[in-house]
């Protein structure tokens, strides 16, 4: 195997404050999880404090990323909290109309 | 998203404003265009770790000399964010290093020059760095996200650079002496048609490129060129200085600027032929790629023996 290779994909997650979760941030290529920890650090939070860097091996990231599906969840009439024919009607903040759903 | 597409309907969609993604599919033309760009851009950050880093013992103060450590560690920093992004879609940092040994990939026209003296490099550092920006500004509307992404980055890292070129334009020009202020406004009257250049010639009258058509590339150069006026020109006067181009003007009916035009025939002998530092940073670059060499042979033994440990 050629030394390119070799080398695997460390997707970067960066925690900026505690009250935040981690977000993916980039990617590095590294030998070992150390190392990719090392780089992480180098290339995501040289600038920047955070108080938590995390690498996972790519091919360790199951994906779901069909758009279609993960893009109707704000479809469903029924996750709404007021009948369909409520949204034609103008809201009326502290009205009548709030009350009768 | 682009899964179902056929190439004729994927041009449609990024030409049309659509977002691709490196796990999306997309035809090879694309593809190779988008590593085209970015592994451009990508040898040019990792160039300008070397310029930058070159000044570290040259810069007359131990602060500055850190905040060169910094700017070149940035450079770099960029450099990797780019060539991660062209890895996942084929071209490897190897690649674009040996290619560029190999004399198969070009420069920007700007790196085949250097500086003499600090003052001169400061000013090359402020013409630069605003063209960088302007250009940024420019290529993070494309179609390509991973690029995006990773100009995002970049850019807020960018304007750090610039406000330090300001700055050591401003402390040199408030401290110095006449002849460095000479030696300001000499290099601001070098580096200006250069930086013209810097953005490519127009596409005038020809069909519009891949990437502009594919968007990966939002504006034309000449759009690029113009915003940069835009931004240049007057902060080189707020800076004391002049920019001496006769015709050098904004129409304020169009918006558009005239400008006296690069000498393309000269700029593209320099980009294939080379100008007066090409051989130099050539030769750095093997060095260090050469001298580094041994880093990445304990890097790959070392791998190696864990891919052994967990029996892949």
């Amino acid at each position: 195997m050629s030394e390119r290779n070799r080398l695997q994909v460390y997707e970067v997650l960066v925690q900026e404050t505690k009250d935040k979760f981690p977000v993916n941030v980039g990617s590095v290529r590294a030998p070992s999880p150390t190392l990719a920890l090392q780089m992480a650090r180098e290339v995501f939070a040289r600038r920047e404090n955070c108080v938590k860097v995390m690498v996972v091996n790519r091919e360790a990231v199951h994906v779901l990323d069909d758009e279609e599906y993960l893009g109707y969840a704000r479809k469903k009439v029924f996750r709404l909290p007021f009948l369909r024919e409520r949204e034609a009607r103008p809201r009326e903040r502290n009205g009548k109309q709030e009350d009768a759903g | 998203m682009t899964g179902y597409m056929t190439e004729q309907e994927f041009y449609r969609y990024v030409e049309n404003g659509g977002k691709v993604d490196a796990t999306d599919p997309m035809p090879e033309a694309y593809k190779r265009e988008v590593a085209r760009i970015m592994s451009f851009q990508a040898l040019a950050e990792i160039v300008g770790t070397l310029l930058s880093a070159e000044w570290v013992p040259k810069a007359p103060s131990v602060i500055r000399k850190m905040m060169y450590t910094a700017k070149a560690q940035d450079e770099m920093g960029h450099a990797h964010i780019l060539i991660r992004q062209c890895e996942d879609i084929g071209v490897t940092r190897e690649q674009i290093i040996e290619e560029y040994l190999a004399g198969k990939r070009k420069l920007l026209n700007i790196f085949h020059y250097g500086f003499d003296r600090y003052e001169e490099m400061v000013v090359g550092m402020l013409m630069q760095n605003t063209g960088a920006i302007v250009q940024f500004q420019s290529l993070v509307k494309g179609s390509y996200l991973p690029y995006i992404r990773a100009l995002r980055k970049i850019m807020k890292e960018e304007s750090f650079h610039y406000n330090l070129a300001v700055d050591m334009v401003e402390y040199v020009t408030k401290n110095g002496t006449n002849e460095q202020r000479q030696i300001i406004q000499e290099a601001i009257d070098t580096w200006y048609p250069r930086m013209l250049a810097y953005f490519g010639p127009p596409e005038k009258g020809e069909p519009p490129v891949d990437a502009l058509r594919w968007r990966i590339k939002c504006d034309t150069n000449d759009d690029v060129r113009e915003a940069w006026l835009e931004k240049i020109v007057p902060l080189i006067s707020s800076l004391g200085y002049t920019i001496h181009d006769p015709l050098l003007k904004k129409d304020e009916r169009t918006g558009r600027w005239s400008y006296t035009e690069p000498d393309w025939e000269e700029v593209r002998r320099v980009i294939n032929d080379g100008g007066p530092r090409s051989a130099y940073w050539k030769e750095k670059i093997r060095k260090c790629y050469e001298e580094t060499r041994w880093v990445r042979d304990v890097v790959s033994r070392y791998s190696a023996g864990q891919a052994a440990a967990v029996g892949a």
